[in-house]
């Protein structure tokens, strides 16, 4: 039987979709083998011609005349390149009077780098490219580009298309062979950056709603067919079942597209590397792991030794850092003597701490006056929050005493993340001084307070850190019981000691713990009491570590007895006595004990060393255990049929396009790929032919370029798409050629003018018998303007994206990482899902979470506000302004700079008029940029924004 | 028998797509072009039948503030502190949890309804006779992002578009000058651009946000509508611009195309001169600013939202969202923080009441407040709550709703709805229903099939119809 036979007895008998087929069903059909029509007009001789040229004839339609050799060059470089021609370019198209100089133009567009670039655009549009997860938790895809970048390349090179589809789909099992290799991992980033839903906690449905999505995606964007529509039910309109959907999402549900599913799952990605360079770089990374677990259990070993001693000279440290705070100068933050920031209690304080904030755009200070108890060195800590790095300058008495202080990060922007860090060294004079602090960026950390100690102070046999640390404890630490008490006790007057002692005894608790019996005289004998509860409670939290099995030994220890946890807490909780980061405390290691170490750590830095470099990662898929699925019910993944459904490509095509079969141990993607561009499969074909009419004509000939189905659009030139079809196919699936015959047909170079007779037989152009006139893309308008102005930057490819790989780009706090500021082409600008820069959404580019068939074209008041008011434009304006400032003295020959930069031509007299009024009137009014405003307006207007 | 979202047969929807796609005439979420343009997709339109209410203000509570703790008393739950949960827990948790922890508030009724509510909302619950509590809410999802999501497009799984885009597309904007969906100072994350996106609708319908919510609400503003420029100069350059236009018009065939752009200029400059004064608070005086708590620091973020919402609806704009945001996430220390949440928003939505109903305008306004999800009654950590999506409370006030009312029960600990239960689908069902709009009815043709806005769900609660 013919393929059209098997087709029709296909659909009559498609599960759920017992309807006489239809006209409408021509797409799922072979190939029709279509010669084109005879040649009726000598000017119209080539195939697309033909076919067009007959239908006009057919509805007794004239074509448009060819459009004259400026708006053809304009409009194929837009279309091929998304930039204007350069005027030099359009002057010498103009004096050259070769026949076939436009062929020639043409062919150097299709050389060019930017038509990649371009056309890359278009299929990023169809793979819902972005830089970030958007949905729920908006990570980073910080790889992304490494995709991105591939397709401008297979563009630039012509890869042949089924071989660009198919390495998108199953390149990573097509890697083997050279002509794919790497890049193979890099293309299936089509299946892997879609939005998933990482924070779901039913992983199931998550994996689920991948493959769904995935699904959706390859059977519109290559099929142009709308299978997610069958996940719950056969499919309404289209002969694709319930069980077909399921046995296509077997396919991908043996493939995996994440590293784990855990709390905020982890999507898949790999090194840019061949296995086994991979194997070996993780096998030195293993050794790397082992050297550095045995360096820092040695390392541990050391401080515990060291915390022993520590907790045993605890009262003595609490004691000398009292002294110290003594002699020091403690402020707290708010009382700033003048500040530009704000006082804050509430939002980033709490009801205990009043901390320091940007409240409004300038110089971010603030300043407080001291005195030091004596003249000397003395050390500035400051203690501040911050999630983000906003260091500050430290000036004394308007000299600086540090550039670069407060950098440090703490872990966020709350009270709980505050911590000390040492700012600056400074000379305290003993009389009065001032302390200013100064923000290098837009924003301060959030500040809280701030203490100046000596730094002469005499530690004796103590480890100066700790006396420090120490010290910042006494001044700072609130709501501490022990603390408080040992402050009540010993500060101020130390000679009131015994009469404080006296009014605290019998109050039960610390008190008893520390004055009953023989009670102290003076600090020093009341530290050794407390010296005595330290004691006692590093003992009780070893008994209650000793009682612990191994895995909880580490775990944080609270003490029952409040007077021991209160001791504790002092020494380890928070802030404590003895809570000093490892490297404050490594130069106080005994010199033994450090050459082992030292030892340990040569032998880590040569285990580091034998690690290759890890290659850059990229977004991909990969292989997993293959899993079968029964249908779901509804779609729902609770309610299972009982049998799982064999792996299949779809059934309506089963008579007549050959399914490879699928091995049992593999995904089945490689099968899938040979199935969609088997000989006798049309619809990959035709809806490749029909994109490329798209991109060329600003509609397809199916003007549904993602849905073929029965719901899509029904095309007039049916013959004419699968003559293309044909032909792409014919000549190995060369998207380049494609483009030449088309932009070389008449068809293509009709101008805009219509007739009113054909405006009205023919309102939307479906016969084709003129150029429709296009609104130039979002990117288009602003790559414009930048290669008008002379500002644009035309290096290709990389990541303009400042977010590290996984981090939020935007946050549950509403900060956007993301920056537009460059003038690199807007395919390079970061494509933030959740956040889209503002320009793309004003010009039709708002969603880059879903497959885009087509742009919309609008003309909305957002996209005039923007090319009003946006800084972007100005800028473009003022530099194009300045270059017609420099090439030419007079006004008349700036306006005419400006006409021929913008427009590749002369200004008309109306226009020289206009422009002139405007110079004169520009400034009465008040503008003192006119020839700024003048170039903007040749911005907006219409001429520049739409390609004839 | 109605639509399905998977396109079963239908009767040909009153409010079908048209295509918008190329000549558009506007889009900064929707600006009403009015006699600018005819066949505008903005213009007003009827609605299915009369419409209890004509705008809609969505207050949005961020994190997820606890049902046991705000309006869903549970005397049980405070009898029963510390035991643990007698049924089971959900399939699938967000966190840990362990035993019931009682709610730290004190609880009475209030009005002549006598609906109960925490002393944290002392000055809502003083409008308690004017409020319609729904305490049988559920979802579907126990994440932030997948619950926002589901709370403002129905869809947790896609994208898809926001409540105020389908409601914008069913009934066109009252305004001329100003979007017709606009959302003050809304979060970036969790959803983000999603949660007020228009999706596969036409752009025109998307929302336009007001700063966002890492900025201060005096700070919130629409991008890009300073000029630069005295407005007699951009007059002058606009008119430059115009006449280039018609010169171009003029050697082409012009066309509706490049009229579309001709006007889009004119509505941006009438725009930028008339929608700043809207938004300027300073027109209101000292009495209604105090009304909303501007005077204090605490409350006076909130209620310049609430006050910029009240204005903006009075303009003619159709969908206003205030967002307080990411505040109500209490895994922790939930006795304080609930205390300073509310605190920040419980003057300001009363004064917002108190004023429509001053005004004459909350007859035909709906006020509708919530989260994305309620609390577990079973504690985290000791002092917190973790998400749940089982049972939530939110409450609708004003245009068509019968007041002074409380639907929907919950198990004696608010765990999960028992009784009068409403899915996030029954109440988006509910809110268009109350617009004027069947859900059933408001469909939009993409990639080859209808979608609304409740999928193939959606049941409208007549109970709390007045």
């Amino acid at each position: 039987m013919q393929p059209r036979r098997l087709l029709a007895v296909a659909l009559t008998l498609a599960p759920g979709f017992a309807q006489e087929p239809a006209s409408s069903d021509w797409a799922f059909a072979p190939l029709q083998n279509v010669a084109p029509p005879a040649a009726r007009d000598a000017a119209w001789n080539a195939p697309i011609d033909r076919f067009v040229r007959e239908q006009l004839d057919g509805a007794g339609l004239q074509p448009a005349p060819t459009a004259d050799l400026r708006t053809l060059l304009r409009r194929a470089s837009f279309v091929l390149t998304g930039l204007p021609p350069a005027p030099e370019d359009v002057e010498a198209l103009l004096a050259d009077p070769s026949p076939d100089a436009f062929a020639r133009v043409v062919d150097r567009l299709l050389a060019s780098p930017h038509f990649g670039e371009h056309q890359a655009r278009h299929w990023l549009d169809l793979a819902r490219y972005s830089d970030s997860n958007g949905l729920d938790e908006n990570l980073a895809f910080a790889n992304a580009f490494r995709y991105r970048d591939w397709v401008v390349r297979a563009h630039n090179d012509d890869l042949p298309y089924d071989r660009f589809v198919s390495m998108q789909i199953a390149g990573d099992l097509l890697a083997a062979d050279p002509a794919v290799g790497i890049d193979g991992h890099v293309a299936t980033g089509f299946l892997a950056m879609g939005p998933r839903m990482l924070a779901e906690q039913d992983k199931e449905k998550l994996v689920l709603d991948t493959i769904d999505e995935q699904l959706d995606l390859v059977g519109r964007t290559v099929l142009g067919l709308t299978i997610g529509c069958a996940r719950c039910h056969d499919h309404k309109f289209d002969p694709i079942s319930q069980r077909d959907y399921y046995a296509l999402a077997g396919i991908f549900r043996s493939t995996t597209a994440f590293h784990d599913l855990g709390h905020v799952s982890k999507w898949f990605d790999r090194e840019l590397a061949d296995d086994a360079a991979i194997a070996a770089r993780l096998a030195a990374e293993k050794a790397r792991k082992q050297a550095k677990e045995r360096l820092d259990a040695a390392t541990a070993a050391a401080l515990a030794t060291q915390r022993e001693t520590l907790v045993a000279d605890a009262g003595r440290y609490l004691l000398a850092g009292t002294t110290l705070a003594a002699r020091s100068v403690f402020t707290q933050a708010e009382t700033a003597a003048a500040t530009s920031l704000h006082a804050d209690a509430s939002h980033w304080g709490d009801a205990q701490t009043t901390v320091l904030h940007t409240h409004r755009a300038g110089e971010q200070f603030a300043e407080w006056t001291f005195t030091t108890a004596a003249a000397g060195r003395h050390r500035l800590f400051v203690r501040y929050a911050a999630a983000e790095s906003r260091p500050m300058r430290v000036l004394v008495d308007g000299t600086v005493a540090a550039e670069q202080a407060l950098a440090a990060t703490t872990g966020g922007w709350l009270p709980a993340h505050q911590q000390w860090h040492e700012a600056a060294v400074l000379d305290g004079s003993g009389s009065a001084q001032s302390l200013r602090l100064i923000a290098h960026g837009p924003h301060v950390p959030h500040l809280d307070a701030w203490m100046l100690c000596p730094t002469d102070h005499d530690a004796g046999t103590l480890l100066p850190p700790v006396v420090q640390q120490a010290a910042l404890v006494v001044a700072s630490r609130t709501g501490d019981p022990l603390l408080t008490f040992w402050r009540r006790l010993v500060d101020g007057d130390p000679a009131a000691l015994p009469e404080r002692v006296r009014a605290a005894q019998g109050k039960g608790g610390l008190a008893a713990a520390l004055l009953d019996g023989d009670p102290p005289t003076s600090a020093a004998s009341l530290a050794l009491r407390v010296q005595d509860l330290f004691t006692r409670a590093e003992a009780a939290t070893a008994a209650v570590r000793a009682s612990r099995d191994a895995k909880e030994r580490d775990a944080p220890v609270r003490l029952d007895d409040t007077t021991l946890e209160a001791a504790r807490a002092l020494l380890f909780e928070g802030a404590g006595l003895l809570t000093l980061p490892v490297r404050t405390l490594r130069p106080f290691v005994p010199a033994t004990t450090l050459a082992e170490l030292e030892a340990l750590q040569q032998q880590h830095a040569a285990a580091a060393a034998a690690v290759p470099a890890k290659a850059p990662m990229t977004m991909c898929v990969a292989e997993a255990t293959v899993k079968e699925l029964p249908l779901h019910y509804r779609g729902n993944h609770l309610t299972l049929a009982p049998v799982a459904t064999p792996r299949a490509m779809l059934s309506v095509f089963a008579s007549f396009v050959p399914a490879p079969p699928i091995p049992a141990d593999h995904s089945g993607r490689r099968e899938f790929t040979q199935w969609l561009f088997a000989p006798e499969q049309a619809l990959a074909a035709r809806v490749a032919a029909n994109r490329i009419w798209q991109r060329a004509f600003g509609q397809g000939l199916v003007r549904s370029p993602s849905n073929f189905g029965r719901r899509g659009d029904q095309p007039v030139h049916t013959a004419l798409l699968d003559w293309l079809a044909a032909d792409l196919r014919a000549h190995g699936w060369s998207q380049k050629q494609l483009w030449r015959r088309i932009l070389l047909s008449r068809t293509w170079q009709q101008s805009v003018v219509a007739t009113p007779q054909a405006l009205e037989r023919d309102p939307d152009n479906r016969l084709h018998g003129r150029w429709q006139r296009q609104r130039l893309p979002a990117e288009a308008i602003r790559d414009g303007m930048l290669a008008i102005a002379g500002t644009l930057d035309r290096s290709l490819g990389g990541s303009l994206l400042t977010t590290d790989d996984r981090a939020y780009v935007t946050n549950d706090q509403s900060n956007d990482a993301a920056r537009y500021d460059s003038r690199r082409r807007s395919l390079y600008l970061p494509v933030i899902r959740n956040a889209m820069f503002d320009f793309y959404a004003a010009f039709d580019y708002a969603d880059p979470s879903v497959h885009l068939e087509q742009r919309p074209q609008s003309a909305t008041a957002p996209q005039a506000l923007w090319l009003l008011n946006a800084p972007f434009v100005r800028e473009q304006s003022k530099a194009l302004a300045e270059r017609g400032q420099a090439v030419a003295t007079d006004d008349d020959g700036r306006i005419a700079f400006l006409w021929r930069a913008v427009h590749a031509r002369a200004p008309s007299p109306t226009e020289r008029a206009a422009a002139a009024r405007w110079l004169a009137a520009g400034p009465q009014l008040g503008d003192a940029e006119p020839w700024l405003r003048l170039a903007q307006a040749l911005f907006l207007s219409n001429e520049f924004l739409h390609v004839d | 028998m109605s639509t399905d979202a998977c396109g079963h047969p239908s009767p040909r929807p009153q409010l079908s797509r048209r295509d918008l796609l190329r000549n558009s005439a506007c889009g900064f979420g929707a600006l009403a072009l009015g006699d600018l343009l005819a066949g505008d997709d903005l213009l007003p339109r009827q609605p299915h039948f009369a419409p209890r209410a004509k705008r809609i203000v969505f207050l949005f509570m961020h994190g997820g503030p606890s049902q046991v703790d705000t309006f869903d008393y549970k005397p049980l739950l405070q009898r029963d502190h510390g035991k643990p949960l007698p049924f089971a827990k959900p399939r699938v948790t967000f966190a840990e949890t362990g035993n019931l922890m009682g709610s730290p508030f004190r609880w009475a009724r209030h009005g002549r309804s006598g609906q109960w509510s925490s002393e944290l909302f002392p000055h809502v619950a003083s409008c308690a006779d004017q409020i319609c509590f729904l305490k049988g809410l559920h979802g579907s999802n126990d994440a932030h992002g997948g619950a926002l999501l589901k709370v403002h497009t129905g869809s947790d799984t896609f994208v898809r578009p926001s409540i105020g885009s389908w409601a914008l597309y069913g009934l066109g904007s009252e305004s001329r000058n100003l979007p017709g969906f606009v959302t003050i100072c809304p979060t970036l994350g969790h959803g983000g651009v999603n949660n007020w996106s228009s999706a596969f609708l036409p752009a025109v319908y998307q929302g336009t946000p007001l700063g966002n919510a890492s900025v201060p609400s005096d700070q919130a503003a629409v991008r890009h509508l300073t000029a630069g420029l005295p407005p007699a100069a951009q007059r002058a350059q606009l008119d430059l611009i115009q006449e280039l236009n018609r010169e171009h018009a003029a050697q082409r065939s012009g066309d509706s195309v490049l009229d579309a752009r001709v006007h889009a200029l004119e509505l941006a400059f009438r725009m930028q001169m008339e929608a700043p004064s809207v938004l300027d608070l300073g027109n209101e005086n000292e009495r209604t600013q105090k009304l909303y708590g501007l005077d204090d620091p605490t409350t006076a973020n909130f209620g310049r939202q609430c006050l910029m919402a009240r204005r903006l609806l009075e303009a003619g704009v159709r969908f206003v969202q205030c967002t307080h945001s990411y505040k109500w996430d209490q895994h922790s220390n939930l006795e304080v923080d609930h205390r300073k949440n509310a605190r920040e928003v419980d003057l300001p939505i009363a004064g917002l009441l108190t004023d429509l109903q001053q005004r004459g305008l909350l007859e035909d306004t709906l006020v509708w407040w919530g989260g994305e999800f309620g609390r577990t009654p079973t504690s985290e950590g000791g002092s917190g709550r973790d998400h749940n999506p089982h049972a939530f409370t939110h409450f609708l006030a004003g245009g068509g709703v019968r007041a002074g009312f409380s639907y929907g029960i919950t198990d004696d600990y608010g765990y999960y709805t028992v009784d009068e239960r409403m899915h996030v689908h029954d109440l988006h069902a509910t809110i268009l229903h109350l617009l004027g709009i069947d859900h059933e009815r408001l469909v939009y043709r993409h990639a080859g099939r209808d979608f609304r806005l409740t999928d193939v769900e959606g049941k409208v609660a007549r109970a709390i119809l007045a």
